[in-house]
């Protein structure tokens, strides 16, 4: 009884309209992607601006820039958090 | 076209060539999903995801399994990562539902009962049985595949879908009477 009910699953379809939102998808991901980079690196020099500004570069290891542009980026960390942590 | 052969035109920048093997997996990329989630919507948004998953890795997919395979293995892991967070989801909320699953009117009302039914069983086994229920008695892969999908022995994989089927009867047998 399973093994002829299973065979029933075999039927299902993928719904109308599924490879056009497939391709829908890939344009927008990357029509946007270059976008998304431009402002992560506009947000990193506008970032070390302020660091700048403050006095506080100096005092940020080169290695933290990766760390930086992440937390920034993501929202994990304000400027703040970051200058305490790397002092 | 062979698989391999559109593979490489995608990696070397030709989109038409993806889309045509949208063509050739869309279907059973969907039937794997949805047997794997339960739902006609979220297998349709997954289903989305796992073609821009692997449009985005193509150029790193170096033809060491075959595309299918590769593909079966992101349906699969997508869909374990979905189930997790519903599970997380589920705390809050029980109540998603199933929706239409076969294309077919009225005349198949039963055909689609069933289906629904057999769906909502297979949510109730675990994730490991349910996968390899879906890829061997749906898709109708074979153990070797399957193994190297899941990264499992052949073995490991044929008393899998053993134990997987004697679970999916005893539920079948629980519900139905």
């Amino acid at each position: 009884m399973i093994d002829q009910n299973i065979q029933i699953l075999k039927q299902i379809i993928a719904p109308a309209g599924l490879k056009q939102n497939i391709l829908n998808l890939i344009e927008v991901e990357e029509r946007d992607f270059p976008k998304i980079q431009g402002m992560k690196r506009l947000a990193l020099v506008s970032a070390m601006a302020l660091f700048l500004s403050l006095g506080l570069l100096g005092k940020i290891e080169k290695s933290s820039a990766g760390d930086l542009e992440y937390a920034l980026i993501s929202g994990h960390a304000d400027y703040q958090t970051i200058v305490m942590s790397k002092n | 076209m062979t698989d391999e052969e559109l593979v490489n035109h995608v990696q070397n920048g030709d989109k038409e060539a993806f889309s045509r093997l949208i063509d050739r997996y869309q279907g059973k990329v969907f039937r794997t999903v949805v047997s794997l989630v339960g739902s006609h919507p979220d297998a349709e948004d997954l289903t989305q995801e796992v073609f821009l998953r692997a449009y985005k890795s193509i150029k790193s997919f170096r033809l060491q399994s075959s595309f299918s395979t590769w593909l079966y293995r992101i349906s699969a892991n997508m869909s374990k990562n979905f189930n997790i967070r519903r599970r997380v989801v589920s705390f809050i909320t029980l109540d998603w539902k199933l929706g239409t699953i076969l294309s077919v009117g009225d005349e198949n009302k039963e055909v689609q009962e069933t289906a629904d039914s057999l769906l909502q069983c297979l949510q109730k086994i675990d994730e490991k049985y349910r996968q390899v229920l879906v890829l061997k008695e749906i898709e109708g892969i074979d153990y070797k595949e399957i193994s190297k999908i899941m990264g499992l022995e052949i073995g490991t994989v044929k008393s899998r879908l053993s134990r997987a089927k004697e679970k999916l009867r005893i539920k079948w047998r629980d519900d139905h009477g």
